[in-house]
Parts: C-alpha cells; structure tokens; sequence
C-alpha cells in the first residue's frame, strides 16, 4: 500500500507557466522577507 | 462570563464586525468563482493552485505598501477587482489564448488579497493591542467559502454576487473611521506585546509562521470521513470560523498564553479520534482554529509599525501549509496520525517558547 499518493497531472504539459509561476512565488516571498529585514533593523 | 462580554464589547469592537461581513463576502465571490470552473484536468488542477497563491503570497508585499500609504483603499481597490473578475469571467467572451482562461482567476485572487491586507490593517490598528477584532474579521472568511460553494450549487446568478460584492463597499467606508481614528495614534499597535522578549524578531516571525504552515496543513490532511453530506460541509466550515473568532476572543478574555497552549494540547486527542465521529472531529478542528488570531497577534508583537506586512507572513504561512496537498496526498492512516502528533506537539513547544511567559502577560485586557 502507497502511504504517499501522488496527486500532480503530467507537469511537462505546463512546464513554462508552471516555472514562471514557481519563480514568481519564491521571489514575492524573498521581496517580504527583505521588507521586514528592513523594518526590523529601523 | 464578564471577561467574555468585555472581549465581545471591547472599544473599536465594531471593525472586526464590520469587516467579519466585507471578508465574508469577498470568499463568497472567490468560492463562486472556483466552484464554477471548467476545463481540463491541467486547468482544475492549475487554476485553483494559482488562486491560492496570488490571494495568500502578495499580501506581504501589498500589506507593505499599505502601511506606507495609508491614505489608499485597499479595501475598495479589493473590491473593484471582485467585480472585474466577475464580469470579464461571464459577460467578455475571452479570446481563446491559454494565459486569458486564467485572467478571471488572477484578478479575483489579486482582489482578495487586497481585502484581507485592508482588513488586517484596520482591525489590528483599531483593535489596541486586543486580538478579538482581528479574530473576528479572519472568521467571517470560512462562512464565505462555504456559502460561495454554496450559492454556486444552487445556480445563484452571477448578478446577484455581483451586487453581493457591491454591498461590501459601505462597510469597507465605515470600517475606514476605525483606522483614520487609530492613526491618530504615532503606533496604534504599541499594545501588542505577545512575543517572548527574550527571543530575537526574525526568529519569532519564523516559528509564528511555522505554526501556521502546520495549521494550514492540518486544516487539509486532517482525516474527516464523516464529512459526506453538504450538512456536514457546513458545520465543518462553521466550526472552523467559530474556531477562529474563539480564539481571539477567549485571549482577550482570559489571556493568550493559556489559550494558544490549551488550544493546541487539547485538539490532538479530538484530531486522532474524529475521523469517523463529527462530534468529536469539529471539536478538534475548532480548537486547533484557535491559533489564527494568536499568531497573527505574535508576529503583530514584533512588526509594531507595518501590521499588513504582519499579517502577510501570516498568509505566506498559510499557503506554503496547503500547497503540498496539490502534489500529494498521505493515504495511510497510521502515518498520517503520527504525523498529526508530531505537528501538534511541534506547534505546543514553540508556542510556549515564543508566547511571553505568564508573568508576562499582555495585560491590556
């Protein structure tokens, strides 16, 4: 019996927009993460 | 009893209300929307995910502007983009480029997002360093999912959610008295004092939003079999919103500490036991809810000047908890259980560590 089941459909498909989209939320993150570097040092 | 009624009648109560009935309705929009989706296996798996993440991740960045330029709406942009999406997304016939199946999507998730920043900003401000208020806006969200699910089943014509959304907009207005009033005030969120002093901020922030991430995730991998008929959806949606407003509001009244601790303890057993017994599974689910305004309040606690920057952490937290549920899915109940333990247990240590001791108490109460 799988303890993990896999959900994701077949990624190649959407390659692109997926990147673009993982890119996208990993730098909206770093951006609040520097914000609050920043208001943590004033 | 009394500490109960002073939390629920506290100054500037009237925000968290106000803003319970603005948020209650944006999730109405969202969930209409997404309840309504078509396309193929990519898009409904695709689409939902990118919901979520344009409606949790920029609330940081867009909550960050907010407390630079208090003087713009977010509340109303919010709301304009709930019903853009609406009308590009039944009344414009798209070209059928793949990106533009998405745009309704995008905007509605850009829309919610400016929402919760402006609610946040204006409950937490008004709120004195008190959680009831924001506790009480970030419960009117899960009556909206499952009414918007709801209004969707029945065939609601998308006008009436359209005027839904417009009715919003006087709320958002008076909601705004409560803000312009508390910034009157060099730091109107001088009074929260929740974290442990001891610790340094970056790492408070890190553990608030660790508690989250595990809440989020729970929230989706808890085994809920009972949860068969659209009944039991609804109770399952109205626990988690009671949960959440219970939360804020028993910390006012009887201290954050011994709620978050308690909260967090007492679910496990519930959590384990309830997958079959709805009795038993609501009530873990509620007091595991409980910690949504605590965090927040913590976080608040180490980010005084930028209260939408604060809760945007809240939100990041909350999205990276869910998003695993996209990709997998832990069918074996042993493992998962074990799972839940681990994370509940994980959640009672650092809140202990990052709540400030008893002594310490935020007595603005």
């Amino acid at each position: 019996m799988n303890v993990i089941k896999f959900v994701y459909p077949d990624l190649s498909k959407i390659i692109i927009p997926f990147t673009i989209f993982t890119v996208s939320i990993l730098v909206m993150i770093l951006i609040v993460i520097f914000f609050a570097k920043k208001e943590l040092k004033k | 009893m009394n500490k109960l009624k002073g939390a629920l009648t506290s100054k500037n109560i009237g925000a968290g209300y106000l803003y319970f009935y603005v948020h209650f309705i944006c999730e109405i929009v969202c969930f209409y929307m997404l309840e309504e989706l078509l396309g193929d296996s990519i898009f409904l798996w695709f689409c939902p995910l990118i919901y979520d993440a344009l409606a949790f991740v920029p609330q940081g960045i867009i909550g960050y502007i907010s407390d630079k330029f208090p003087k713009v709406n977010m509340g109303i942009i919010g709301i304009v983009f709930l019903c853009l999406a609406l009308i590009i997304d039944k009344l414009i016939i798209l070209p059928s480029i793949a990106f533009l199946k998405y745009l309704p999507i995008i905007i509605v998730a850009i829309g919610n997002a400016f929402i919760h920043v402006n609610g946040a900003e204006v409950t937490l401000r008004a709120s004195n360093g008190k959680l009831a208020h924001s506790a009480i806006f970030v419960a009117g969200g899960s009556f909206g999912v499952i009414s918007g699910k709801l209004l969707s089943t029945f065939n609601i014509p998308y006008y009436i959610i359209l005027i839904l959304a417009l009715t919003a907009i006087p709320f958002i207005l008076l909601a705004e008295f409560y803000r312009r009033d508390a910034d009157k005030n060099d730091l109107p969120c001088k009074n929260f004092n929740y974290a442990n002093p001891k610790l340094s901020a970056g790492l408070v922030i890190a553990l608030a939003v660790l508690v989250v991430f595990v809440r989020s995730y729970m929230g989706y991998a808890l085994p809920t079999s009972w949860n068969k008929t659209l009944i039991q959806s609804v109770i399952l949606y109205v626990t988690m919103g009671v949960g959440k407003a219970l939360g804020g509001i028993l910390s006012d009244a009887y201290g954050i500490r011994k709620v978050a601790t308690l909260s967090t303890l007492c679910s496990l057993p519930f959590l384990l036991f309830g997958d079959n017994l709805m009795i038993i599974s609501i009530i873990g689910i509620m007091l595991f809810s409980m910690t949504m305004a605590i965090t927040l309040g913590i976080i608040a606690s180490k980010l005084k000047s930028t209260p939408g920057l604060a809760f945007g952490f809240t939100t990041i937290g909350l999205f990276l908890g869910f998003s695993p549920i996209f990709f997998f899915k832990i069918s074996f109940g042993i493992v998962n259980n074990i799972i839940i333990s681990v994370l509940t247990f994980v959640c009672w240590i650092i809140l202990l560590k990052i709540l400030k001791s008893r002594g310490e108490d935020n007595e603005c109460n």
